[in-house]
């Protein structure tokens, strides 16, 4: 599976790699977590794609979303904040209310119907929605059939269905994760660490 | 339906991700693949490194000097610095496009002037070259050394017997190089025809000196919201022992190039400034006197801490 070859460099393929891939690397992060754990991760990805660079597959990017998936995931163990999707997801409901273009109920309720979905089908339904992937290569970063992932695909899809179908208005699950008075943590750019502290 | 249902899941992935040129400047991007290819190539069982294996690995704790803390330290400190649209705009074209770009990006701007940044500093000095030859320009390229809030600059222009005054550089950002601002590209009259070099920042290999670095308190720098500035010598020196720095001695209002070097000062003395004269060799400015905390050099080293 390896895509060396002979006459190239390893810091070459490796400045490729990362030039190609650093930003949907990022953007899968940061769709996620918090900036500065995607910042962590993305480091830690990069890094491990590094030392493991003969084992990169011609194709890098589902490996790459991979480890990154599993960065995430030992960085939430690590914190004990497993919902921190949701949290990112419900943050980015919250901070679209000023736009009158959208729609904040209806996406409240689309979260709401995403929170109660396995894991497994919150993945599939992500890798596919938001990073543009094909079922084979959300497949490939799952670790699972292309099969599996259409059926988890299908499935997610049926639940915020209904979900939509069922529920005209909506739901103040959303807004109540916010305290009175707390200010929203809408990110704003450039200062994104004084403003998140 | 599934279109609406996709759309609509869409709408909730966070704005983060359409700033990543923002969040993840050049800079960082650049310290961080510095950071992580000085790693060795070894493969590493039992880690994480796996994708895909249904979430059975072996954590590790990260060691205090890993990458990862850099880039998250970088992305704000960076940030702060400003480091230009145009170079960022430049960067997301280059992350796009693969290192095998020129590693120059020519635009013109409305007055018909060329605009050139450039997009790849890992690039080779011959490639730059020929990129500007493309454009009919004689200008070579020289990649320096230099500290990581410069890297992606322009550090300086010179001739070889050329006349490169028609030249300008772009001047952007908030950086703390001697304008205050950094220079970020160049503006070149269609009509130049004259041949001159450039020297571009780039991050310093192992070993290597910085040919131009700013203050190590500067936004984007290994000091920057460290707390040392105008802190006392012997508060400082752990915290610089801990990081592994060789550390050489100026006093204060002395220039940092002198020949001689001073021998340590007393532990009471208060840090007045600091230059990182290659990635672990760090040169402080002391003075008995506590650091004046002059306004304007505060306010611009310490932005954003």
């Amino acid at each position: 599976m390896s895509m060396r070859t002979g006459a190239e460099s390893d810091q070459r393929r490796f400045e490729r790699l990362y030039a190609q891939h650093f930003d949907p690397v990022a953007r899968y992060l940061l769709a996620r977590t918090d900036r500065e754990s995607a910042a962590d991760a993305l480091a830690r990805t990069f890094e491990i794609a590094w030392r493991r660079l003969s084992d990169v597959p011609r194709e890098p990017r589902p490996w790459l979303l991979g480890v990154a998936r599993r960065v995430l995931a030992e960085q939430r163990r690590g914190d004990g904040r497993r919902d921190r999707l949701i949290e990112r997801m419900a943050q980015t409901v919250i901070c679209a209310a000023d736009d009158p273009t959208d729609d904040v109920a209806t996406r409240a309720v689309v979260l709401a119907a995403i929170e109660q979905l396995p894991v497994s089908q919150q993945d599939a339904l992500l890798l596919v929605v938001w990073d543009g992937l094909t079922e084979r290569e959300a497949a490939a970063v799952l670790g699972c059939s292309r099969g599996a992932v259409a059926v988890r695909l299908h499935r997610a899809r049926k639940q915020l269905r209904i979900a939509l179908a069922s529920d005209n208005s909506a739901e103040p699950g959303v807004r109540d994760r916010h305290q009175p008075g707390e200010p929203r943590l809408c990110p704003a750019i450039p200062h994104a660490r004084k403003e998140t502290s | 339906m599934t279109a609406d249902v996709d759309q609509l899941v869409r709408t909730l992935r966070s704005r983060d991700v359409d700033q990543v040129g923002e969040l993840f400047p050049l800079a960082a991007r650049l310290t961080v693949f510095d950071q992580v290819t000085r790693q060795p190539l070894a493969h590493l069982p039992g880690t994480a490194d796996r994708p895909s294996n249904g979430g059975r690995s072996t954590r590790r704790r990260p060691s205090r000097r890993r990458p990862s803390h850099a880039l998250a330290w970088m992305i704000a400190a960076a940030t702060i610095a400003g480091i230009t649209v145009a170079v960022l705009t430049a960067t997301r074209g280059a992350s796009q496009s693969s290192v095998a770009q020129p590693g120059v990006a020519f635009h013109t701007a409305a007055d018909g002037q060329i605009i050139a940044t450039v997009t790849n500093p890992f690039a080779a000095e011959s490639r730059l070259r020929a990129a500007f030859a493309k454009h009919g320009l004689k200008i070579s390229v020289r990649l320096v050394p230099v500290s990581p809030s410069l890297v992606g600059t322009v550090i300086y222009i010179g001739n070889d017997g050329g006349d490169l005054s028609q030249i300008q550089t772009l001047q952007s950002g908030r950086c703390e190089t001697g304008g205050g601002r950094c220079p970020i590209g160049l503006k070149i009259p269609t009509t130049f025809t004259g041949h001159g070099y450039i020297a571009l920042g780039r991050p310093a290999k192992p070993g290597e000196s910085y040919e131009s670095q700013t203050s190590a308190f500067a936004p984007g720098e290994l000091l920057h919201c460290s707390g040392l500035l105008g802190a006392r010598v012997s508060t400082a020196l752990p915290v610089l022992h801990a990081d592994k720095l060789t550390i050489g001695w100026r006093g204060a209002g002395t220039n940092a190039g002198s020949a001689s070097a001073d021998t340590k000062p007393p532990s009471s003395n208060y840090i007045w400034d600091a230059n990182m004269t290659s990635p672990k060799t760090l040169l402080l400015f002391t003075a008995p006197q506590p650091w004046p905390a002059d306004p304007a050099h505060g306010s611009t080293v310490n932005r954003g801490c």
